[in-house]
């Protein structure tokens, strides 16, 4: 037990897939206006990594391998997301449309966020990844995906009334935070041995 | 029945570009073989210093591995029962004149596998080269482990020997510093990567396993020949 | 007619400036970052974009009849993945040289989410010609963006262009790390972004 709360710890913080690796970018910089819509597809991102990380890991090693198909493995483990993605589309469109509708474009281009392939990949790199560590790896990142996001849509919406230039707004003003944060997590980065 | 339709689409698609996918891997996959091996064997010529692969054309150079290169040993790590490979380079295709060992290393770096060759002197003591063979880091942070900067420690000599008892064999030191003689990481210090933090991390710590396995594997052929 | 009247014209122009997929629509941003230090890089990734992004749009183009919503994602992504891992494997065996420097990013425009967000936002519901040019104009436009932040990371940062060293570098280079890291990336994608969005509000406002 103790071990799977190591990687989960590890995944969420320390190796935080958004701050650490600079993967998963585009819609947390796109959808952290809000907070609300934030935690919502903060959510939507631990749900889809975490099964897609569990069954990747299960179709890798009992298909995959026994085969010979690894080369297929970037359009399996791609398609088994979209896959995803879809089934998660349906259930918030179903049970709240107002999530659905400020996610907009968003919610299907979490299939190609790359933090969430990223994960498929990288819990194939790690020695000695059995089901269950594969299983909270996906969970773990995905949780350090939505701590991220939710951090950044805190501090967009307290900077909201202040003074920014025009051509600043929105995305501009957002990565030049993301940069702060970054250098920050960089000199983490040299500290950690 | 749409939803039946809905399920044969899916299927016909992805058999389509699966075949696709499939047929030009399979039809490539000789190529492929082939340049990987080439790359290797340019690279130990490279590493042993045994030619200038600018000039070498791909048959010489896959003569003069054959060659000047026995591979036939493998040493045993008898801590943990693992294969060491022995590479032994040779002057000139007799095999009369040693240039220098190699063995591989392998591990995993900021993004994926990285692995290559470290070239040791005739004591075992001291490398002489180290050669990536095959890596995915970063281009222009991590991907600059290939680049003569950070070859050059090795090239010019490590101390690979046993370290004091809690010490490592290798450390990873700022760049152009050099560590104080007496202190554990005097002669044995390779510079980092300036932005390429992890990458340098992950290389110290895979050329140490490395290094420490080759160590045990290799103390234990001199004892066994004695 | 001229060109820029045409759907697929306007919808090429449209992609390159007034809304520009990495400024205006913040997308493709990890790719940005991870390849903007070194312009050599850069401008393969770009080639690798525009390419894919055209192939895919116009698949998904003629196929916008025949796919059920419900799986419209998995095809698309599909097609994606299928087209650039093709072109992998085709590098792979013909050019290994050049494969040793785009290998890495193989992963990165199968995920680059300019290419699915064109694919879904446009040619799932327009014909095949003008899919392919707002595929074609997206990838461009990402390419504008991602030079210009390229030449300055790369000079800053290395000093060189293309790997070649600028004129009089030793009187006046010195190497601003941040530049060769991500967080630079992010700096100076945030000035082209505010740079863009001031020139296409002001014109906005002066149309208004």
């Amino acid at each position: 037990m103790m071990h799977l709360l190591v990687i989960f710890l590890a995944a969420a913080f320390t190796e935080n897939i958004l701050l650490a690796r600079f993967l998963g970018m585009c819609s947390f910089l796109a959808i952290s206006r809000q907070l609300k819509t934030s935690i919502g597809l903060g959510f939507a991102v631990v749900f889809v990594t975490t099964f897609t990380a569990a069954l990747n890991w299960l179709l890798h090693t009992y298909v995959m391998v026994p085969l010979g198909i690894e080369f297929l493995e970037l359009i399996v483990f791609i398609v088994v997301i979209a896959a995803f993605v879809q089934l998660v589309e349906m259930i918030i469109e179903r049970f709240s449309p107002s999530l659905y509708f400020s996610l907009g474009i968003f919610l299907p281009l979490i299939t190609v966020n790359c933090a969430i392939l990223g994960v498929s990949l990288f819990m194939l790199n790690k020695e000695g990844f059995r089901f269950w560590e594969s299983l909270v790896f996906g969970f773990g990142s995905g949780v350090g995906w939505l701590l991220a996001i939710v951090l950044m849509a805190g501090i967009r919406e307290q900077i909201k009334e202040d003074k920014i230039p025009p051509g600043l707004r929105g995305s501009g003003i957002t990565l030049i935070i993301t940069g702060i944060i970054a250098l920050a997590f960089v000199a983490f980065s040299g500290m950690i041995k | 029945m749409k939803r039946v339709k809905t399920v044969l689409f899916m299927i016909v698609i992805a058999a389509l570009y699966g075949a696709g996918v499939t047929g030009l891997y399979l039809s490539s996959t000789q190529t492929v073989e082939q340049n990987k091996r080439f790359i290797e064997q340019r690279a130990l010529v490279e590493l042993f210093g045994l030619g200038d692969i600018k000039t070498l054309s791909k048959k010489e150079i896959a003569r003069i591995v054959e060659t000047q290169i026995d591979r036939s040993e493998t040493l045993t790590d008898p801590q943990t029962g693992r294969q060491v490979p022995l590479l032994k380079a040779f002057a000139d295709p007799t095999q009369s004149t040693l240039v220098a060992y190699g063995f591989p290393f392998t591990g995993i770096g900021f993004w994926t596998t990285i692995s290559g060759y470290i070239a040791v002197d005739a004591t075992l003591q001291k490398t002489v080269g180290l050669k990536v063979i095959s890596q995915a880091e970063t281009p222009g942070l991590g991907a600059r482990i290939e680049e003569p900067f950070f070859v050059k420690p090795f090239a010019d000599g490590l101390d690979i020997s046993k370290p004091e008892p809690g010490k490592s064999y290798l450390y990873m030191g700022t760049a152009g510093s050099q560590a104080d003689p007496g202190t554990p990481q005097y002669g044995r210090t390779f510079d980092a990567i300036t932005g390429a933090t992890q990458t340098s991390l992950a290389m110290e710590r895979m050329l140490n396993a490395s290094v420490a396995e080759f160590r045990r594997a290799a103390d234990n052929r001199t004892t066994g020949a004695q | 007619m001229s060109f820029k009247d045409t759907a697929g014209g306007r919808a090429l122009l449209k992609n390159i400036w007034s809304d520009n997929p990495v400024f205006r629509q913040v997308l493709g941003i990890c790719s940005a970052l991870a390849v903007t230090n070194l312009l050599k890089n850069t401008l393969l990734m770009c080639g690798g974009l525009v390419f894919t992004a055209a192939l895919s749009s116009l698949t998904v183009s003629l196929l916008r009849n025949y796919i059920p919503k419900q799986v419209r994602m998995m095809v698309q992504v599909l097609i994606i993945a299928a087209y650039v891992i093709i072109v992998d494997i085709f590098i792979r065996a013909q050019f290994p040289e050049i494969h040793k420097t785009i290998g890495p990013y193989v992963g990165l425009i199968i995920t680059n989410c300019i290419i699915m967000g064109r694919a879904e936002a446009f040619a799932s519901k327009n014909p095949a010609w003008p899919s392919m040019l707002d595929g074609i104009g997206a990838g461009l436009g990402y390419s504008l963006v991602l030079i210009v932040i390229a030449v300055v990371r790369e000079a800053l940062g290395f000093g060189t262009l293309l790997g070649i060293p600028l004129p009089a570098r030793d009187i006046w280079w010195y190497q601003w790390t941040i530049m060769v890291m991500p967080p630079g990336a992010f700096f100076m994608l945030a000035l082209v972004a505010w740079f863009g969005n001031s020139i296409v509000l002001k014109k906005e406002g002066g149309a208004k």
